[in-house]
């Protein structure tokens, strides 16, 4: 199976250089037999890889221990389903399931795009089969394949880190890997579209929806994250600024960023170059991601070990950023705009300043993550950028964010006309001045916490304003029932309210993290039948009384298992267990230092979350670390609106987008929409 | 974590749905009817997982203590602060010592500022100890440098749609003299487009 895993390894190495080298040559001679032949390569280069991965993939379950990676990642009593998980919990795995998955994508881009944009397919495919034979190439030459054997044949492989022993785990790295991966689609379009000179809208519509997936994989994959950083690492938090973490959210606000500047050059024939530039930018932060994720230049809990490989990843992040740039550059005339701004009141200013604030929180996370690198090589001193650092700049770019969410559907396009704004902005402004007094009326003080909320009511009446605006103008012209008019009002423009849906997931998620502000924590000792109390913000108060410790064995661990009884303002509502676990390998050997297995009582309110510590003393005796996380709930909520919105606003059919082929330049009011109408 | 494939699935369904209908409960262990459990009838676990944890100590909850320790950063490596690595990772032997010196220090009578300074002092610790750099010299630059940035490039933004302002209106006014008014096709196509526009 390693010969053949190998074997296929060089096999697409070689025909994705040939792909990308025929890709480039047949299109600039323009010879049509070398662009089919393109589309040939990028099908066998996915199918070598498909057949690398049933390679490992058979070694991963056939317990082949002779496989390092195989020893590395798995044992004999690890579950099925984290065998299937460890494909991608290593390095080296990682490296394949990379390869694997744009090579699926760069077939699925060859065979899906329309006709239409078919000119820009042979260049669409020479970069991608580049990115994937770069892959391909560090594997091979980085010592870093999955199918390296070992000098001899352990009786049973080392297992999976404990903490990757979590569904949250097996889900969370593919999705924010489709969302990295599918990045290279739209950028590969931009700069096919560069290079072919054919910059209207065309190479936009070709890659919207690619630009949508990985935006949707990439908001599922952080969530996941989030939820399983919640779920496993015992701390009571989803989010700690570490590297890691913030490698994904600066390609995914990048990308926010593109998916509203997108629109302007889709009805105004404007931003040509900042959005260029946008998907240029996401693509290099995706790579720049990767780079910290494995070089272990920046320290982080979440990284890969060490290795010499992210300095691949340098290389390829310098390389692909001067060559795009360049070539930016070189077709900057072609990419004037084809109107100009016209106010300052206008849905298109609204949006650059949304641009602004979006690439402005990336910007700063990546300044903050990049400082102690920076501090070290002016001053020579280490230094540690932690939360405090990244809220104190973030916050307040945070919620001039938001309050643009809210901002920018309101105003109409070209410009806002006094009687427009008053029209619009009565009711959001008064939703929101209602949810501020109502909170500061019940006793919130924290300014933060306010605005936050506020602003959130400002923009949740701003979406049920346009939603029942459009659902009374359905009723109006078409005499439609509610239900129905609000389902075709959707269905008929996807994109914009699959987009609002969108907002209002990220206000929940807002009101979430507010809530985790008001987190109440302590620690507890306690003996069999001793209770603790911790008082909730929302008044109430838990009773938690230690029941015992149980201790029992399970496939690949041993367990002790501290169970509380809870009571609320005295009411028995039922009990939480915490686990501190042992993994051993098949012969009972520990394998990997102990962990904790948090228990969780969750509401839509709030959260018990109970961490079981240990015994002090080798009794029942035990100790607690005890918290109340408010609206925690509403992350996953808010995620799950999320993804609800963004597939509305990717799912296939509807009205199909009209892009004016040609408008006219100049500025005069008339003009510029005849132009449009009367093609 | 998991112990049947059910729940591998239910907990596959929380990070896909929303947790509120679906978040796994925690249910306490029905000791009496698990066949592999062994039950500890006396006071004494067969071995503690991890070995004894820490007994609690008498500032382990104090709020100036956890003030202190959310500002100082666990030298062992995982990038918590030193409250949250105590409380949160049991095997760390440098949070539960960092911990040790700053209660050690809050019971000297030294003041929070006075036991960071003690920190950064140590050749061990330095700058690096602290959660988030001290605003001076050049650390300014990592607190100001985002927020001036984006605050200039707003200014320059709407300095910009200004000026275009002007342009536009300049432009409006001689295209207007140059060309004849619409007629009502004209207009009615113009406010199609703009109603299409507008959705």
């Amino acid at each position: 199976m390693t010969f053949l895993g190998t074997f296929m390894l060089w096999a697409a190495l070689l025909l994705g250089c040939w792909t990308a080298a025929v890709g480039l040559f047949g299109n600039w001679q323009n010879r049509p037999v070398l662009a089919t032949a393109v589309t040939r390569g990028s099908f066998a280069v996915c199918a070598a890889l498909l057949v690398a991965s049933a390679a490992l993939w058979k070694g991963i379950l056939g317990h082949d221990f002779n496989i390092e990676y195989v020893a590395s990642y798995t044992s004999r009593n690890l579950p099925t389903y984290y065998l299937v998980s460890a494909f991608w919990a290593g390095q080296k795995g990682s490296l394949l399931f990379w390869a694997v998955i744009l090579s699926i994508f760069g077939a699925l881009a060859q065979a899906l795009t329309s006709s239409r944009h078919k000119m820009l397919l042979p260049y669409v495919a020479a970069v991608v089969n580049l990115v994937i034979a770069f892959f391909v190439a560090v594997m091979l030459f980085g010592h870093a394949s999955p199918f390296e054997r070992l000098g001899f044949t352990p009786a049973d492989g080392r297992g999976l880190n404990p903490q990757l022993q979590n569904p949250g785990m097996v889900m969370h790295p593919p999705m924010l890997y489709l969302g990295y991966i599918s990045i290279t689609i739209p950028f590969a379009f931009a700069i096919a579209a560069l290079l072919a000179r054919r910059l209207d809208a065309g190479w936009i519509i070709a890659m919207r929806k690619w630009a949508l997936a990985s935006w949707l994989f990439l908001s599922i994959g952080i969530t996941l994250g989030m939820w399983w950083a919640y779920v496993e690492l015992g701390w009571g938090g989803v989010w700690a600024w570490d590297p890691v973490e913030n490698a994904p959210l600066l390609a995914w606000l990048t990308l926010t960023a593109f998916l509203h500047s997108v629109m302007i050059q889709e009805k105004r024939g404007m931003l040509k170059r900042w959005n260029v530039s946008l998907v240029i930018g996401t693509f290099l932060l995706s790579i720049f991601g990767t780079f910290i994720t494995r070089s272990g230049a920046i320290s982080s809990v979440h990284s890969f070990t060490q290795s010499d490989i992210g300095y691949f990843f340098l290389a390829l992040l310098l390389v692909a950023a001067v060559v795009s740039f360049t070539l930016l550059y070189t077709r900057w005339p072609m990419l004037e705009a084809e109107v100009q701004l016209e106010s300052l009141l206008s849905r298109e200013s609204a949006f650059l300043f949304n641009n602004l604030a979006l690439v402005g929180i990336a910007f700063s996370v990546l300044w903050g993550t990049l400082f102690p690198i920076l501090s070290e090589a002016v001053r020579g001193t280490k230094i540690t950028v932690g939360p405090a650092f990244f809220n104190r700049v973030n916050i307040p770019l945070g919620l001039f964010l938001l309050a643009l969410t809210g901002i920018g559907p309101l105003i109409a396009w070209r410009k806002a006309s006094a009687a427009n704004l008053r029209r619009q902005f009565i009711l959001p402004v008064a939703g929101s001045m209602v949810t501020a007094g109502a909170l500061f009326a019940a006793g919130l003080r924290d300014f933060y916490a306010i605005m936050a909320l506020g602003l959130g009511g400002f923009v949740v009446t701003t979406v049920a304003q346009e939603f029942y605006r459009g659902v009374r103008a359905r009723i109006s012209l078409h005499g439609e029932r509610i239900p129905s008019a609000l389902v075709h009002l959707v269905a008929r423009n996807r994109r914009r309210y699959g987009g609002y849906i969108v907002h209002v997931g990220i206000v929940i998620y807002f009101v979430a993290f507010t809530g985790l502000a008001f987190q109440v924590k302590t620690e507890a000792v306690l003996s069999p039948g001793e209770t603790a109390t911790l008082r909730s913000p929302f008044g109430h108060t838990y009773q938690l009384t230690h029941l015992g410790v149980s201790q029992y064995e399970r496939q690949n661990r041993q367990v002790s298992a501290a169970t509380l009884q809870v009571r609320r303002n005295g009411k028995l509502i039922g009990t939480v267990e915490s686990e501190r676990r042992q993994y051993v390998d098949s012969f009972g050997n520990p394998t990997f230092e102990p962990s904790t297995v948090v228990g969780i009582r969750s509401d839509l309110r709030e959260d018990l979350y109970v961490v079981y510590a240990g015994s002090p003393d080798g009794t029942e005796r035990a100790r607690f670390t005890l918290m109340i996380n408010p609206l925690v709930s509403w992350f996953w909520i808010g995620g799950a609106v999320l993804v609800i919105g963004g597939l509305i606003t990717m799912w296939p059919g509807g009205p199909q987008l009209r892009t004016p082929r040609r408008r006219v330049v100049a500025q005069a009011g008339y003009a510029v929409p005849l132009a449009g109408v009367s093609e | 974590m998991t112990d049947t494939r059910r729940e591998f699935l239910r907990y596959a369904a929380a990070g896909l749905l929303p947790a509120a209908f679906v978040t796994p409960r925690r249910q306490a262990p029905r000791l009496t009817q698990r066949p592999d459990s062994t039950r500890v009838a006396a006071d004494t676990l067969v071995a503690p997982i991890g070995g004894m944890s820490r007994p609690l100590g008498p500032l382990d909850n104090d709020p100036g203590v956890i003030a202190i320790e959310h500002r100082l950063r666990c030298s062992c490596g995982c990038t918590l602060d030193v409250y949250t690595c105590r409380t949160t990772d049991f095997s760390c032997t440098y949070s539960p010592e960092m911990h040790r010196l700053v209660v050690a220090q809050v019971q000297q009578g030294a003041t929070a500022d006075q036991i960071l300074k003690w920190f950064v002092a140590q050749p061990e610790y330095g700058d690096k100890v602290l959660m988030s750099p001290p605003a001076r010299g050049f650390n300014l630059a990592g607190y100001l440098v985002p927020g001036l940035l984006v605050a200039a490039v707003a200014l320059v933004l709407a300095a910009w749609l200004s000026a275009r302002r002007g342009r536009t209106a300049l432009a409006v006014a001689e295209h207007a003299g140059a060309q004849p008014p619409p007629d009502a096709d004209q207009l009615e196509r113009l406010r199609r487009a703009l109603d299409d526009v507008e959705s």
